[in-house]
């Protein structure tokens, strides 16, 4: 089985190249070293609808629960006609799936809650390059840098706390380290999203000054729990003072609970490493044997449509120009999270191991 | 011998990825510290449930087959049901209720509370057979206190005893819902966590061969204490024992069957009860209904497929002791020492590449199926045919039947309950499968196990409890009335 | 007797692993006769009919039935084609089947007529739907030569089939048995370990010891003629006192006699029947008395040491210690050493 196929790059807006990818090569995921083999067979994609050509059936690897995107993808169906099958799971699980299936899986399609996932399938150079015309409806850095997978919705990371308790809330993690925040704070050891942002300091400060941050925050006594959302109900019913989450935890006990059963409140973290931006986000197998139904989903889920369900149903930020935001949250311009490829948070084994080793972590 | 290739198969893609990056990585990665506190973990968390299991098992067994305890007859079904649980359900139970349990002590308690029937079960029979003219020699010598019976009755079934212990060892060691759920790190939640971050395949696969080096160490003791086993228990004497009154004695007994029916049965169910009441249902009737039928499904047919299989493979080996029979039988119980994940992880391997037709689809499941219960079917149906005197096919020859027909129409009827019963067993174990379901489910399709691992693995509770409930009623009705028949 | 005989073993031989189990055994089963293989547990009896049933494979040597060559070497007819049939010692009844299932096991469907006649033949008329768990062991056993009777068979091989019968109800069933063997003229083959039910049975006994043909004959010439201290020792009672013979004569304790015997040490049998409690005999004192109902035994203790069993009337039953005065009738049997 030998077949080509034409990747976009990201060299010029609308200059088209193609590469030549091959079963299992390792070559997919630098479209910018080679513009010579331009094959004539297949049709050019042109930056407009990526879905123009697309028809027939493809499966999905989904690291969405079944609960918030089957919707999406009924939706997604009735306007194009690509029939989506798709496999629900743990993101970092699915990833495991692709990368042991290697190039022979049969997703057309891997949407991850998290970068990291994404990040160890285009290590693994299994995803081919995301069309062009999708990849700019979204500002580069929540993307791949090499365009091989892109971000839909992003999250932020906050700090929750209870301003009954809390009269100046820090603005910054490292204050979190001030004894007088002993035994206060809240947090989910096993949680994804903590995970992922003690990855982002590791991948921001190294080793030795994760190690060090992460050990001055176990001697601190922080309360664990089981999820972020028993972290913040910790916080607004008093039982801690402050807590380590994602911020869209907030809204969604408001949006249950009515604004009057919430006391908390959110403070975000500008310019500090504690605002780490996660995405949920997805790309496209190299292999997938129905390439334009995949390349078509893909640039659905940064649609306006796509976009204003996640905004509207988990608080997230589009990643999509010209859509807004839910309307309590902050301007995500001024959010001015950490710098980071989101592609590094894959490293997840090692956090876990870190965390085990500073005592943050009963493994 | 097809079935006997199936089961070795991922063992060969075990080699294949563990020696991917050479020898010498092979061998390092083995002589690590980590893999050596690993070995350790687990080694203490198998060797302390085997351990608690003994404790319980011993008495309890002793009490309700040869004493005058209470309802007796009702505690030998109740106290086998725990059999039905499913290790994943009962650690979310316990975890949700109280999340310091995490870790070692949590997965202690479950898995003593699942696996201690494996030793429970076996040696009730023995007990039933054990020759009553011991517990009177025993008496009439002055060592009559019920302890000392106790001890008496457990030295004479040690194989029994044996063989139970090593099934639960074995047992802990390739169980990976309670330790996942309990956050424990033993090898199967390493070696998951290793394919599920995904980046080191190699030190999954190393993982995993020392895993399956260490559970066949086990199978082949297990294989001789059986043996033993057998040979301490063909007294032809069943004179139904006179039960023993247990006077003072009986208040501690019942107070542990007590005990143990109520954290291995009654907290989990109370604790489903309280989710599906409190939360009520977050999905519709409909997905509890069609992750009931993928359930049910698969594993009915997996269950079909496994006996036919199993049939001849049982028959030859209880009929023929020869060498071939016998090599046969083995190679299908070197599968027993294949945990769950292991069975998974390289059936998405070879699977994707071997049965790409396939993959992911109905067909791969149920082969994955046959591969992990194929040893409890060929048990269930060899015990059974081995109750069959041999002169019954010798008269039948006699009488001008050739040896299919005698197949048909002596074997075949009389093995029927064994047949019926290995059935039921697989069927049962399918269902309460996790590992290899979650991973080779066919796309588009849950079962009860897998939805009820996707809302646990988030604390959902109220997603949980009809699927949770589902699956206790689906697989511990079915293992009362086949206890109960017993 | 026939010219031909039903079943027909020549100089069988055969081995398990290492182990000679049978060694060059013949014999003839004329037609219609009943044949006893007898013999101690563990000497080739059951090798041999799982030889002659063709469950086993011959090393050496031939089988014919009626003629037909089943089992040598070169040639093994299956059990399924040998027309044998078989009572195994427990019965062995189909336990999933009824009577009458058990019975038309080995005939073609829709042969419930010939089942009714076999029911009827061995008594159990109204039992034909019953399970063998719901019938004694007599009536198990009478089942079990039913179903081996039903297709016919040139031969009918019983293996110890009265052995786990209680023994008040033996005698009878066996008798029944063997009638009903005797009234169809069946070639019939009995193994038995069990001396007193070959003799009473059997038109001709084979005593099998040690894998060999010891003897072979009718019961009484082997009674009264064993061919070995050995078969004499199996076979009934018997005191074997040790003696010298003499130019052709032979001197014992309990008498004198002529013999064929060359010079030096021999043996001599005298069956405790051959003796009486009379005056003017051996004096001896009584060690020890049995006691069986329609007679009984007495040891005695002669004055030259020896001790001799003999079987005396009720009557003349002497308690422990008394002095008695022993003679012999008829001639002793005297073997070389």
């Amino acid at each position: 089985m030998f077949r080509s196929r034409r990747l976009v790059s990201l060299t010029g807006a609308l200059l088209v190249v193609g590469v030549v990818a091959s079963c299992g090569g390792d070559d997919t995921s630098t479209p910018s070293t080679d513009t010579s083999e331009t094959t004539a067979t297949d049709t050019v994609p042109v930056a407009g609808d990526p879905c123009a050509d697309a028809s027939g059936s493809i499966t999905v690897y989904s690291g969405r629960s079944e609960s918030l995107v089957a919707d999406l993808y009924t939706q997604f169906t009735a306007d194009t006609g690509v029939a989506v099958e798709a496999r629900y799971g743990d993101s970092g699980e699915l990833a495991g799936q692709i990368l042991t299936e290697g190039s022979a899986t049969p997703a057309d399609v891997f949407f991850s809650q998290d970068a990291g996932a994404l990040g160890a399938v285009s290590e693994a150079g299994l995803f081919t390059t995301v069309e062009a015309s999708t990849l700019e409806r979204v500002p580069a850095e929540f993307s791949s840098t090499t365009g091989d997978w892109i971000g839909a919705s992003a999250r932020v990371r906050v700090l929750v706390y209870n301003p009954e308790l809390v009269s100046a809330p820090p603005t910054s993690i490292d204050e979190l380290l001030d004894p007088s925040w002993s035994g206060r704070i809240g947090f989910a050891p096993t949680n994804a999203s903590w995970q992922s942002f003690v990855t982002g300091l590791r991948v921001i400060r190294g080793e030795d000054g994760a190690r060090e941050w992460l050990t001055a925050f176990a001697a601190n006594d922080p309360v664990a729990y089981e999820k972020n959302g028993a972290v913040r109900d910790a916080v607004n019913a008093g039982e801690v003072a402050i807590g380590l989450v994602n911020h869209y935890y907030l809204y969604e006990k408001i949006a249950a609970e009515g604004a009057d059963a919430v006391v908390a409140e959110n403070q975000y973290l500008p310019g500090d490493v504690g605002g780490l931006v996660n995405v949920a986000g997805a790309g496209v197998l190299s292999n997938s044997d129905n390439s334009r139904g995949a390349q078509c989903l893909v640039s659905y889920l940064v649609s306006e449509a796509a976009q204003t369900y996640f905004t509207t149903t988990t608080f997230e930020y589009p990643l999509a120009e010209g859509v807004a935001a839910f309307e309590s949250l902050p301007a995500f311009d001024e959010l001015d999270p950490p710098a980071i490829d989101l592609s590094d948070l894959l490293s997840i084994a090692e956090t876990q191991e870190l965390l085990a080793d500073v005592g943050l972590l009963t493994l | 011998m097809l079935a006997a290739v199936a089961s070795l198969a991922p063992l060969a893609y075990l080699v294949d990825v563990a020696f991917d990056r050479g020898a010498n990585y092979l061998w390092d990665e083995i002589w690590q510290r980590r893999t050596f506190d690993l070995v350790v973990r687990s080694a203490v968390l198998a060797a302390a449930v085997t351990a608690a299991s003994v404790v319980i098992s011993v008495p309890l067994a002793w009490a309700v087959m040869r004493s005058d305890m209470r309802a007796r007859r009702v505690w030998r079904v109740v106290l086998a049901l725990p059999l039905a649980v499913p290790s994943y359900l009962a650690a979310f139970a316990w975890i949700s209720w109280e999340s310091s349990l995490a870790g070692f002590w949590g997965a202690f308690l479950v898995l003593t509370a699942v696996s201690y029937p494996y030793v429970y079960l076996p040696l009730t029979a023995a007990f039933a057979r054990l020759d009553q003219a011991l517990d009177e020699i025993a008496t009439v010598h002055g060592r009559g206190s019920v302890a000392r019976l106790m001890m008496l009755s457990a030295r004479q079934c040690r194989g029994t005893l044996a063989a139970g212990s090593l099934l639960v060892a074995l047992y802990v060691l390739s169980d990976f819902g309670a330790v996942a759920t309990m956050r424990y790190d033993a090898f199967t939640w390493v070696i998951y966590g290793a394919y599920r971050a995904g980046f080191n395949p190699t030190r999954a696969a190393v993982l995993a061969l020392v895993l399956v080096l260490i559970a066949l160490v086990l199978v082949a003791a297990e294989a001789m204490a059986r043996g033993r086993a057998v040979t301490t228990m063909t007294s032809r004497a069943v004179i139904r024992p006179r039960p023993i009154r247990l006077r003072r004695h009986a208040v501690w007994l019942q107070a542990l069957a007590v005990l143990v029916a109520v954290v291995s049965l009654a907290f989990p169910m109370w604790r489903i009860v309280v989710w599906v009441t409190r939360f009520g249902t977050e999905d519709g009737v409909g997905d509890v209904a069609s992750a009931l039928w993928g359930s049910v499904r698969y594993s009915i047919v997996a269950a079909v497929i496994t006996v036919l299989v199993a049939l001849p493979i049982g028959l030859l080996v209880a009929r023929y002791r020869t060498r071939a029979s016998l090599l046969l039988e083995r190679s299908t119980y070197v599968t027993h020492a294949l945990p769950g994940i292991v069975v998974a992880i390289s059936m998405v391997f070879i699977g994707v590449r071997v049965f790409r037709p396939v993959y992911l689809e109905a067909p791969l499941l149920v082969l994955a199926y046959v591969a992990l219960f194929l040893p409890l079917a060929v048990g269930g149906i060899r015990s059974s045919a081995e109750q069959i005197p041999l002169g019954l096919d010798d008269v039948a020859r006699s009488l001008g039947s050739p040896p299919m027909s005698v197949v048909r129409r002596v074997n075949l009827p009389l093995i029927a309950p064994g047949i019926a019963s290995a059935t039921a067993l697989v069927t049962l174990a399918a269902m309460k499968e996790l590992p290899v379901t979650m991973l080779l489910r066919p796309t588009g399709s849950e079962t009860l196990a897998t939805r009820l691992w996707t809302y646990t693995t988030v604390s959902d509770y109220a997603g949980a409890g009809p699927y949770a409930l589902a699956i206790i009623v689906f697989v511990a009705i079915p293992t009362a009335i086949a206890t109960g028949r017993r | 007797m026939n010219s031909r005989p039903t079943l027909s073993v020549c100089d069988l031989s055969k081995k398990f692993g290492k182990v000679d189990v049978l060694r060059g055994v013949s014999f003839d089963a004329p037609e219609g006769s009943v044949t006893a293989v007898l013999g101690p547990s563990g000497q080739g009896k059951t090798t041999l009919l799982r030889l002659i049933a063709g469950f086993e494979r011959v090393d050496a040597g031939t089988i014919e039935i009626d003629g037909t060559l089943v089992g040598s070497p070169q040639v093994h007819v299956r059990p399924d084609r040998r027309g044998v049939g078989i009572v195994p010692q427990e019965g062995a009844l189909f336990p999933h089947l009824t009577v009458a299932g058990n019975v038309g096991f080995g005939l073609p469907r829709g042969s419930r007529a010939r089942v009714d006649e076999m029911i009827h033949l061995v008594g159990l008329d109204g039992m034909a739907d019953r399970r063998p768990s719901e019938i004694s062991g007599g009536q198990q056993q009478r089942v079990a030569l039913a179903r081996a009777l039903a297709p016919s068979p040139h031969l009918v091989l019983l293996d110890e089939p009265f052995s786990a019968l209680d023994a008040g109800l033996r005698a009878g069933i066996r008798d029944e048995v063997i009638g009903i063997l005797r009234r169809t003229g069946t070639t019939t083959l009995l193994v038995t370990h069990d001396q007193e039910e070959a003799m009473s049975i059997a038109d001709h006994v084979v005593v099998l010891l040690g894998g060999v043909v010891a003897q072979q004959g009718a019961p009484t010439d082997i009674y009264d003629r064993p061919a070995s201290v050995d078969v004499a020792r199996f076979i009934g009672d018997a005191n074997l006192l040790s003696a010298r013979a003499s130019n052709g004569r032979v001197t014992h304790s309990l008498g004198e006699q002529e013999c064929s015997q060359p010079d030096g040490d021999v043996t001599v049998l005298v069956r405790p029947e051959q003796l009486a409690i009379a005056a003017g005999g051996r004096s001896g004192v009584v060690e020890r008395r049995a006691y069986y109902g329609h007679d009984g035994t007495l040891g005695v203790r002669l004055d030259n040491g020896e001790l001799v069993s003999i079987r005396v009337p009720v009557d003349d039953l002497a308690p422990v210690g008394t002095p008695v005065e022993i003679v012999m009738r008829g001639q002793a049997t005297v073997f070389s050493p």
